[in-house]
Protein backbone atom coordinates (compact mmCIF):
# COMPACT_ATOMS: atom_id res chain seq x y z
CA UNK A 1 0.00 0.00 0.00
CA UNK A 2 1.30 3.33 -1.00
CA UNK A 3 2.12 5.68 1.88
CA UNK A 4 1.95 9.44 1.79
CA UNK A 5 5.08 11.26 2.89
CA UNK A 6 4.74 14.65 4.52
CA UNK A 7 7.23 17.34 5.17
CA UNK A 8 8.36 16.89 8.84
CA UNK A 9 7.49 20.50 9.65
CA UNK A 10 4.07 20.12 8.18
CA UNK A 11 3.68 16.83 10.02
CA UNK A 12 4.28 18.56 13.33
CA UNK A 13 1.86 21.38 12.51
CA UNK A 14 -0.73 18.87 11.47
CA UNK A 15 -0.40 16.85 14.69
CA UNK A 16 -0.57 20.03 16.75
CA UNK A 17 -3.78 20.95 14.92
CA UNK A 18 -5.28 17.52 15.60
CA UNK A 19 -4.44 17.75 19.33
CA UNK A 20 -5.95 21.22 19.58
CA UNK A 21 -9.08 20.14 17.74
CA UNK A 22 -9.50 17.14 20.02
CA UNK A 23 -9.09 19.23 23.15
CA UNK A 24 -11.54 21.84 21.90
CA UNK A 25 -14.04 19.19 20.89
CA UNK A 26 -13.84 17.40 24.22
CA UNK A 27 -14.22 20.74 26.02
CA UNK A 28 -17.27 21.57 23.93
CA UNK A 29 -18.74 18.14 24.62
CA UNK A 30 -18.13 18.55 28.35
CA UNK A 31 -19.89 21.91 28.30
CA UNK A 32 -22.76 20.47 26.34
CA UNK A 33 -23.03 17.51 28.70
CA UNK A 34 -22.97 19.83 31.67
CA UNK A 35 -25.68 22.01 30.12
CA UNK A 36 -27.83 19.01 29.41
CA UNK A 37 -27.38 17.24 32.77
CA UNK A 38 -27.64 20.32 35.03
CA UNK A 39 -31.42 20.82 34.79
CA UNK A 40 -32.02 17.09 35.32
CA UNK A 41 -29.89 17.07 38.42
CA UNK A 42 -31.68 20.21 39.63
CA UNK A 43 -35.10 18.59 39.30
CA UNK A 44 -34.01 15.45 41.08
CA UNK A 45 -32.43 17.21 44.01
CA UNK A 46 -34.78 20.09 44.69
CA UNK A 47 -38.04 20.04 42.84
CA UNK A 48 -39.31 16.63 43.85
CA UNK A 49 -38.81 17.02 47.63
CA UNK A 50 -40.10 20.58 47.45
CA UNK A 51 -43.18 19.49 45.52
CA UNK A 52 -43.73 16.63 47.95
CA UNK A 53 -43.41 19.02 50.90
CA UNK A 54 -45.89 21.46 49.37
CA UNK A 55 -48.29 18.60 48.65
CA UNK A 56 -48.04 17.36 52.24
CA UNK A 57 -48.52 20.86 53.58
CA UNK A 58 -51.63 21.27 51.46
CA UNK A 59 -53.09 18.03 52.80
CA UNK A 60 -52.12 18.86 56.40
CA UNK A 61 -53.46 22.37 56.08
CA UNK A 62 -56.76 21.19 54.62
CA UNK A 63 -57.09 18.66 57.43
CA UNK A 64 -56.18 21.24 60.08
CA UNK A 65 -58.77 23.72 58.89
CA UNK A 66 -61.62 21.36 58.14
CA UNK A 67 -61.36 18.18 60.21
CA UNK A 68 -63.53 17.71 63.25
CA UNK A 69 -60.56 16.28 65.10
CA UNK A 70 -58.25 19.18 64.34
CA UNK A 71 -57.37 21.46 67.25
CA UNK A 72 -56.78 24.32 64.79
CA UNK A 73 -60.31 24.36 63.45
CA UNK A 74 -61.77 27.73 64.27
CA UNK A 75 -65.37 27.05 63.33
CA UNK A 76 -67.45 25.53 66.16
CA UNK A 77 -67.70 21.82 65.58
CA UNK A 78 -71.36 21.58 66.37
CA UNK A 79 -74.15 24.07 66.72
CA UNK A 80 -76.13 24.19 69.95
CA UNK A 81 -79.10 22.70 68.11
CA UNK A 82 -76.97 19.73 67.02
CA UNK A 83 -75.70 19.22 70.56
CA UNK A 84 -79.21 19.40 71.89
CA UNK A 85 -80.58 16.91 69.37
CA UNK A 86 -77.70 14.48 69.92
CA UNK A 87 -78.04 14.60 73.67
CA UNK A 88 -81.77 14.11 73.51
CA UNK A 89 -81.21 11.01 71.42
CA UNK A 90 -78.54 9.84 73.87
CA UNK A 91 -80.88 10.41 76.79
CA UNK A 92 -83.56 8.39 75.07
CA UNK A 93 -81.13 5.56 74.29
CA UNK A 94 -79.77 5.49 77.84
CA UNK A 95 -83.27 5.56 79.24
CA UNK A 96 -84.48 2.66 77.10
CA UNK A 97 -81.27 0.76 77.74
CA UNK A 98 -81.48 1.25 81.48
CA UNK A 99 -85.15 0.30 81.70
CA UNK A 100 -84.69 -2.81 79.55
CA UNK A 101 -81.63 -4.02 81.44
CA UNK A 102 -83.28 -3.40 84.80
CA UNK A 103 -86.38 -5.27 83.69
CA UNK A 104 -84.46 -8.21 82.29
CA UNK A 105 -82.17 -8.44 85.31
CA UNK A 106 -85.15 -8.33 87.64
CA UNK A 107 -86.50 -11.40 85.87
CA UNK A 108 -83.16 -13.11 86.33
CA UNK A 109 -83.24 -12.25 90.02
CA UNK A 110 -86.65 -13.89 90.24
CA UNK A 111 -85.23 -16.99 88.61
CA UNK A 112 -82.37 -17.03 91.10
CA UNK A 113 -84.86 -16.79 93.93
CA UNK A 114 -86.78 -19.68 92.42
CA UNK A 115 -83.69 -21.81 92.05
CA UNK A 116 -82.74 -21.09 95.66
CA UNK A 117 -86.21 -22.06 96.78
CA UNK A 118 -85.95 -25.49 95.22
CA UNK A 119 -82.49 -26.36 96.48
CA UNK A 120 -82.42 -30.10 97.13
CA UNK A 121 -80.89 -29.64 100.56
CA UNK A 122 -83.88 -27.63 101.78
CA UNK A 123 -87.00 -29.05 100.18
CA UNK A 124 -86.47 -32.30 98.36
CA UNK A 125 -85.44 -35.35 100.36
CA UNK A 126 -82.52 -36.97 98.63
CA UNK A 127 -82.77 -40.59 97.58
CA UNK A 128 -80.08 -42.70 99.19
CA UNK A 129 -78.43 -43.76 95.93
CA UNK A 130 -78.01 -40.15 94.73
CA UNK A 131 -76.83 -38.66 97.99
CA UNK A 132 -73.22 -38.29 96.97
CA UNK A 133 -74.22 -36.45 93.73
CA UNK A 134 -76.40 -34.05 95.66
CA UNK A 135 -73.62 -33.23 98.05
CA UNK A 136 -71.43 -32.35 95.10
CA UNK A 137 -74.16 -30.09 93.68
CA UNK A 138 -74.66 -28.48 97.06
CA UNK A 139 -71.03 -27.58 97.22
CA UNK A 140 -71.25 -25.83 93.89
CA UNK A 141 -74.14 -23.60 94.95
CA UNK A 142 -72.74 -20.46 96.58
CA UNK B 1 -42.78 2.57 34.75
CA UNK B 2 -41.14 2.92 38.14
CA UNK B 3 -43.39 5.88 38.98
CA UNK B 4 -46.45 3.99 37.83
CA UNK B 5 -45.60 1.08 40.15
CA UNK B 6 -45.07 3.46 43.06
CA UNK B 7 -48.44 5.14 42.46
CA UNK B 8 -50.08 1.75 42.14
CA UNK B 9 -48.52 0.62 45.42
CA UNK B 10 -49.90 3.70 47.14
CA UNK B 11 -53.44 3.34 45.83
CA UNK B 12 -53.83 -0.42 45.95
CA UNK B 13 -54.08 -0.74 49.77
CA UNK B 14 -56.62 2.08 49.89
CA UNK B 15 -58.74 0.43 47.22
CA UNK B 16 -58.60 -2.89 49.01
CA UNK B 17 -59.47 -1.31 52.36
CA UNK B 18 -62.45 0.45 50.83
CA UNK B 19 -63.72 -2.82 49.44
CA UNK B 20 -63.10 -4.80 52.62
CA UNK B 21 -64.90 -2.24 54.80
CA UNK B 22 -68.31 -3.24 53.57
CA UNK B 23 -67.67 -6.95 53.30
CA UNK B 24 -68.58 -9.68 55.76
CA UNK B 25 -65.73 -10.95 57.93
CA UNK B 26 -63.88 -14.18 57.31
CA UNK B 27 -66.24 -16.06 59.64
CA UNK B 28 -69.21 -14.93 57.56
CA UNK B 29 -70.35 -12.52 60.28
CA UNK B 30 -70.56 -8.75 60.10
CA UNK B 31 -69.13 -6.10 62.41
CA UNK B 32 -71.55 -4.05 64.51
CA UNK B 33 -71.16 -0.72 62.71
CA UNK B 34 -71.50 -2.27 59.26
CA UNK B 35 -74.52 -4.25 60.34
CA UNK B 36 -76.32 -1.27 61.88
CA UNK B 37 -75.54 0.89 58.84
CA UNK B 38 -76.84 -1.82 56.56
CA UNK B 39 -80.20 -1.90 58.33
CA UNK B 40 -80.43 1.89 58.45
CA UNK B 41 -79.63 2.31 54.76
CA UNK B 42 -81.54 -0.58 53.28
CA UNK B 43 -84.75 -0.56 55.30
CA UNK B 44 -86.77 2.60 55.87
CA UNK B 45 -88.56 1.04 58.85
CA UNK B 46 -85.39 1.48 60.88
CA UNK B 47 -84.06 4.63 62.44
CA UNK B 48 -80.41 4.87 63.40
CA UNK B 49 -78.26 7.37 65.18
CA UNK B 50 -74.72 7.48 66.41
CA UNK B 51 -73.36 10.08 68.80
CA UNK B 52 -69.59 10.26 69.02
CA UNK B 53 -67.12 11.41 71.63
CA UNK B 54 -66.72 14.81 69.96
CA UNK B 55 -70.37 15.63 70.50
CA UNK B 56 -70.11 14.88 74.19
CA UNK B 57 -67.03 17.08 74.35
CA UNK B 58 -68.98 19.82 72.61
CA UNK B 59 -71.58 19.62 75.36
CA UNK B 60 -68.84 19.90 77.97
CA UNK B 61 -67.74 23.15 76.33
CA UNK B 62 -71.16 24.74 76.74
CA UNK B 63 -71.32 27.61 79.22
CA UNK B 64 -74.17 26.23 81.29
CA UNK B 65 -72.81 22.69 81.61
CA UNK B 66 -72.14 21.83 85.24
CA UNK B 67 -69.23 19.78 86.55
CA UNK B 68 -71.32 16.69 87.38
CA UNK B 69 -72.77 16.48 83.89
CA UNK B 70 -69.36 17.08 82.36
CA UNK B 71 -67.80 14.32 84.45
CA UNK B 72 -70.60 12.00 83.40
CA UNK B 73 -70.52 12.75 79.70
CA UNK B 74 -66.75 12.64 79.51
CA UNK B 75 -66.99 8.93 80.28
CA UNK B 76 -69.07 8.19 77.18
CA UNK B 77 -67.23 7.54 73.94
CA UNK B 78 -70.14 6.67 71.70
CA UNK B 79 -73.80 5.78 71.72
CA UNK B 80 -75.39 3.98 68.80
CA UNK B 81 -79.00 3.00 68.48
CA UNK B 82 -80.88 1.17 65.77
CA UNK B 83 -84.62 0.99 66.25
CA UNK B 84 -87.41 -0.66 64.38
CA UNK B 85 -90.07 2.02 64.24
CA UNK B 86 -93.65 1.08 64.85
CA UNK B 87 -96.20 2.00 62.23
CA UNK B 88 -99.22 4.03 63.33
CA UNK B 89 -101.38 0.93 63.02
CA UNK B 90 -99.04 -1.08 65.22
CA UNK B 91 -98.93 1.69 67.78
CA UNK B 92 -102.72 1.97 67.85
CA UNK B 93 -103.01 -1.77 68.32
CA UNK B 94 -100.50 -1.73 71.15
CA UNK B 95 -102.13 1.25 72.87
CA UNK B 96 -105.51 -0.45 72.88
CA UNK B 97 -104.34 -3.96 73.66
CA UNK B 98 -103.58 -5.75 76.87
CA UNK B 99 -99.78 -5.66 77.38
CA UNK B 100 -99.78 -9.35 78.27
CA UNK B 101 -101.58 -10.21 75.07
CA UNK B 102 -99.12 -8.52 72.70
CA UNK B 103 -97.25 -10.90 70.48
CA UNK B 104 -93.51 -10.92 70.11
CA UNK B 105 -91.85 -10.90 66.69
CA UNK B 106 -88.40 -12.47 67.07
CA UNK B 107 -87.31 -11.98 63.44
CA UNK B 108 -85.26 -8.82 64.00
CA UNK B 109 -83.52 -10.26 67.07
CA UNK B 110 -82.76 -13.49 65.23
CA UNK B 111 -81.46 -11.66 62.15
CA UNK B 112 -79.14 -9.48 64.18
CA UNK B 113 -77.79 -12.24 66.40
CA UNK B 114 -77.22 -14.55 63.44
CA UNK B 115 -75.28 -11.94 61.45
CA UNK B 116 -73.37 -10.10 64.16
CA UNK B 117 -69.76 -11.00 64.83
CA UNK B 118 -69.68 -11.44 68.60
CA UNK B 119 -66.01 -12.34 68.82
CA UNK B 120 -64.57 -10.75 71.95
CA UNK B 121 -67.96 -10.13 73.56
CA UNK B 122 -68.99 -11.67 76.87
CA UNK B 123 -72.61 -12.54 77.36
CA UNK B 124 -73.97 -10.89 80.49
CA UNK B 125 -77.62 -11.66 80.05
CA UNK B 126 -79.88 -13.52 77.71
CA UNK B 127 -83.58 -13.67 78.34
CA UNK B 128 -86.66 -14.58 76.41
CA UNK B 129 -90.29 -14.87 77.33
CA UNK B 130 -93.58 -14.29 75.55
CA UNK B 131 -93.34 -10.51 76.01
CA UNK B 132 -89.68 -9.70 75.50
CA UNK B 133 -86.33 -10.98 74.45
CA UNK B 134 -82.97 -9.46 75.21
CA UNK B 135 -79.29 -10.16 74.86
CA UNK B 136 -76.75 -8.08 76.76
CA UNK B 137 -73.13 -8.34 75.71
CA UNK B 138 -70.00 -6.71 77.02
CA UNK B 139 -66.66 -6.17 75.33
CA UNK B 140 -63.57 -4.82 77.05
CA UNK B 141 -61.24 -2.72 74.95
CA UNK B 142 -59.07 -1.64 77.88
CA UNK B 143 -59.13 -1.00 81.62
CA UNK B 144 -61.35 2.07 81.19
CA UNK B 145 -62.98 1.30 77.88
CA UNK B 146 -65.98 -1.03 77.83
CA UNK B 147 -68.74 -1.57 75.37
CA UNK B 148 -72.24 -2.68 76.33
CA UNK B 149 -74.41 -3.99 73.56
CA UNK B 150 -78.10 -4.61 74.09
CA UNK B 151 -80.14 -6.42 71.47
CA UNK B 152 -83.90 -6.71 71.85
CA UNK B 153 -86.74 -7.65 69.54
CA UNK B 154 -87.02 -4.06 68.27
CA UNK B 155 -83.69 -2.35 68.82
CA UNK B 156 -79.95 -2.48 69.24
CA UNK B 157 -78.28 -0.09 71.67
CA UNK B 158 -74.52 0.13 71.89
CA UNK B 159 -72.79 2.25 74.53
CA UNK B 160 -69.02 2.54 74.76
CA UNK B 161 -66.80 4.36 77.22
CA UNK B 162 -65.41 4.28 80.72
CA UNK B 163 -68.65 2.77 81.99
CA UNK B 164 -70.21 -0.09 83.90
CA UNK B 165 -73.85 -1.13 84.08
CA UNK B 166 -74.18 0.78 87.32
CA UNK B 167 -72.76 3.88 85.62
CA UNK B 168 -75.42 3.64 82.93
CA UNK B 169 -78.13 3.58 85.59
CA UNK B 170 -76.60 6.71 87.11
CA UNK B 171 -76.35 8.31 83.70
CA UNK B 172 -80.00 7.67 83.01
CA UNK B 173 -80.90 9.36 86.27
CA UNK B 174 -78.58 12.28 85.58
CA UNK B 175 -79.80 12.75 82.04
CA UNK B 176 -83.09 14.17 83.29
CA UNK B 177 -81.10 16.99 84.79
CA UNK B 178 -78.88 17.33 81.72
CA UNK B 179 -81.98 17.75 79.59
CA UNK B 180 -83.04 20.71 81.69
CA UNK B 181 -79.81 22.57 81.09
CA UNK B 182 -79.63 21.85 77.37
CA UNK B 183 -79.40 24.98 75.21
CA UNK B 184 -82.66 26.07 73.59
Amino acid sequence: MEQEHFDPDFQEIYEQYIRTEKEESSEIYRDMAAEISLPKRHIRRWWIPAAAAVFLMLITGTWALTSDKSPFRTKPKYTQAEVRESLQKTIRALSIYSKTVRKEFSQVEDLTAMSNAIKPSKKIPAPVNQKSDLNTTKNLIP
Amino acid sequence: MKKFILILMAFLPMTLMAQVAGMPLANGKTGLSELLNKYAEEDSRFSFFEVGEEMFKAFCELENADSTSIALLKKIKSVKMLELRRTEEEQTEIDGADPDATTLDPSFYQDITSQLDITGYNQLLKSRNNRSMALLLKKEFGPADNEFLLITDRMVIDIRGDIMIKTIYQMEEMMGYVQQILPN
